[in-house]
């Protein structure tokens, strides 16, 4: 330190430089934190301009969407902009008893009037297509709340020069970026109709019903749950039912209810099978897949209650098989190892089907995930559309 | 290299450290070196603030660009005729489409579609 002290004999320049240098160290050592808040309100400034910019994007492609295929004749765009501020409060789970009962009653309003107001937007638009418009105004939705929140944290911080508000946005970055990525990914595929890594499911048991099923052994089953499509066919003289929401329209439907209805109105349904998309661990490998127990589905609560609890009444055993992938995956257009893992998950539920379940017996498949771009195997003739 | 990735820490830390070994390295020979490195570190220092000022004003406009090649892998229910060709809206999994010019007796139809990413992704995990 004491060589920083200027000694005699030294010009001024060196004077200048060592006082330029000191000052920058008391500079720092005061004002280090005001830097450093600096440098972090930058960046996430700029991110957030590249969310609004997602965003913005997002909402224009539904509005285009919306004015190509549903033929409105008047403008949809404040229309649209009224239903992307639409919200969802959750039921009161203080008082615990039913709350699963009053989700599924919440969430089936929701859907409904989700659907009625698309349908309202596009009146020329097929049922699939206001499907895929639907899920887009969806991922618009999604956008839209990732970039409101990132702004009232980033605006609350900058206010108040709160470090703790813009360090943990900050910190949390990366993460919300990409999940940002994803959604802007998925609203792309949503409005072409494109499978994504969740639409796994569907492809797996319509996969099983193409290579099994023939005109005279495929019986289509109708179930009181909405948008789910259920089958029956034989294989190696084992009843094997199928299930999966209704495509090729983008849905999710409701697997939980169909599982029930259909346990509960065939007696002969010994084992039940659902098939998802799963996340992966970090350093798991893309479209593995891992076979487990339970009911392998996300919904928010009340579609895995139904299975869960027809199982449990029935004494039947519930196996799980998933096929790993990111969130990213999940949501946006399915990879080529995730496709290409249909075919193995179709190899297993037919070991399963032979090795598990006895002759005459039957086995109910339930194919969980967005059925956006995957039609049915109909070879006795019908339409997908 | 991405615009984000200017700001992150691994492009502040590489240029930091060579200015410090190069500051030891003349430390040796003086104390007028001694304030050169001082200098040349608080002009980095100002430098980087200033880019990163300047550069978040800037919307990075690849961010919103397709991030996949989407592919269509057409089959005959007949022949073991294959083909992938692009993806068209419209197109879904099991779609029929016109009769095989292979075997001219089987339906070509949709077995699959899926995306191929335009950039690299994650890296693969050695551990």
């Amino acid at each position: 330190m004491l060589q920083l002290l200027p000694t005699g004999g030294e010009d001024l320049t060196s004077w200048i430089f060592q006082f330029l240098f000191l000052l920058f160290i008391i500079l720092f050592s005061l004002y280090s934190q005001r830097f450093q808040l600096w440098i972090w309100i930058n960046q996430i400034k700029a991110s957030l301009l590249q969310l609004k910019q997602m965003d913005v994007q997002g909402r224009r492609i539904v509005i285009h969407m919306i004015k190509e295929l549903g033929k409105p004749d008047f403008d949809p765009t404040q229309r649209v902009d009224e239903l992307r501020e639409t919200f969802f409060i959750d039921p009161v789970d203080k008082d615990p008893v039913g709350v699963l009962k009053r989700l599924e009653h919440l969430l089936d309003i929701m859907k409904e009037n989700s659907t009625f107001n698309v349908k309202q937007l596009a009146p020329k638009a097929s049922s699939e297509v206001l499907a895929n418009i639907e899920n887009t105004l969806e991922a618009s939705m999604a956008l839209y709340q990732i970039y409101r929140i990132i702004r009232h944290y980033f605006l609350l911080g900058k206010r108040n020069n709160n470090i703790f508000f813009i360090a943990q946005i900050q910190m949390q970055l990366p993460q919300i970026m990409k999940i940002a990525k994803a959604y802007f990914q998925a609203l792309r595929a949503f409005a072409d109709g494109i499978p994504i890594g969740d639409s796994i499911g569907p492809l797996v048991v319509s996969l099983l019903e193409w290579k099994h099923a023939s005109c005279d052994n495929l019986e289509v089953i109708k179930t009181p749950a909405r948008d789910i499509y259920a089958s029956k066919f034989k294989i190696k003289n084992r009843e094997v039912f199928i299930l999966r929401a209704t495509g090729p329209g983008g849905r999710v439907g409701k697997p939980g209810e169909a599982v029930f209805c259909l346990v509960k109105n065939n007696p002969n349904i010994k084992r039940i099978v659902t098939v998802d998309a799963a996340l992966k661990l970090e350093g798991e490998k893309t479209g593995s897949i891992a076979e487990g127990i339970g009911a392998a589905i996300g919904d928010p609560g009340p579609e895995k209650y139904k299975i869960e609890q027809i199982a449990t009444q029935t004494n039947i055993p519930l196996d799980a098989v998933i096929v790993k992938q990111s969130i990213e995956e999940a949501v946006t257009p399915m990879r080529k190892e995730i496709f290409s893992s249909a075919e193995k998950v179709v190899s297993k539920l037919e070991h399963i089907i032979e090795t598990r379940v006895k002759e005459n017996e039957g086995i109910l498949i339930a194919g969980i995930g967005n059925s956006g771009g995957i039609g049915y195997p109909l070879k006795c003739g019908g339409s997908n559309e | 290299m991405n615009k984000t990735e200017i700001f992150t820490f691994k492009w502040f830390l590489l240029p930091l450290t060579a200015i410090t070994i190069t500051g030891a390295i003349l430390m040796s020979f003086g104390l007028i070196q001694l304030l050169t490195f001082g200098l040349a570190y608080i002009l980095f220092f100002f430098a980087y603030l200033f880019t990163a000022t300047s550069k978040s004003s800037k919307a990075d406009l690849s961010i919103t660009a397709p991030a996949f090649r989407i592919e269509v892998l057409v089959k005959c229910t007949h022949c073991d005729y294959k083909e992938v060709k692009k993806f068209t809206p419209g197109d879904y999994v099991f779609k029929k489409l016109e009769t095989c010019k292979q075997c001219n007796e089987g339906t070509l139809y949709i077995a699959g579609i899926y995306g191929i990413p335009l950039y690299p992704t994650e890296e693969e995990s050695d551990v």
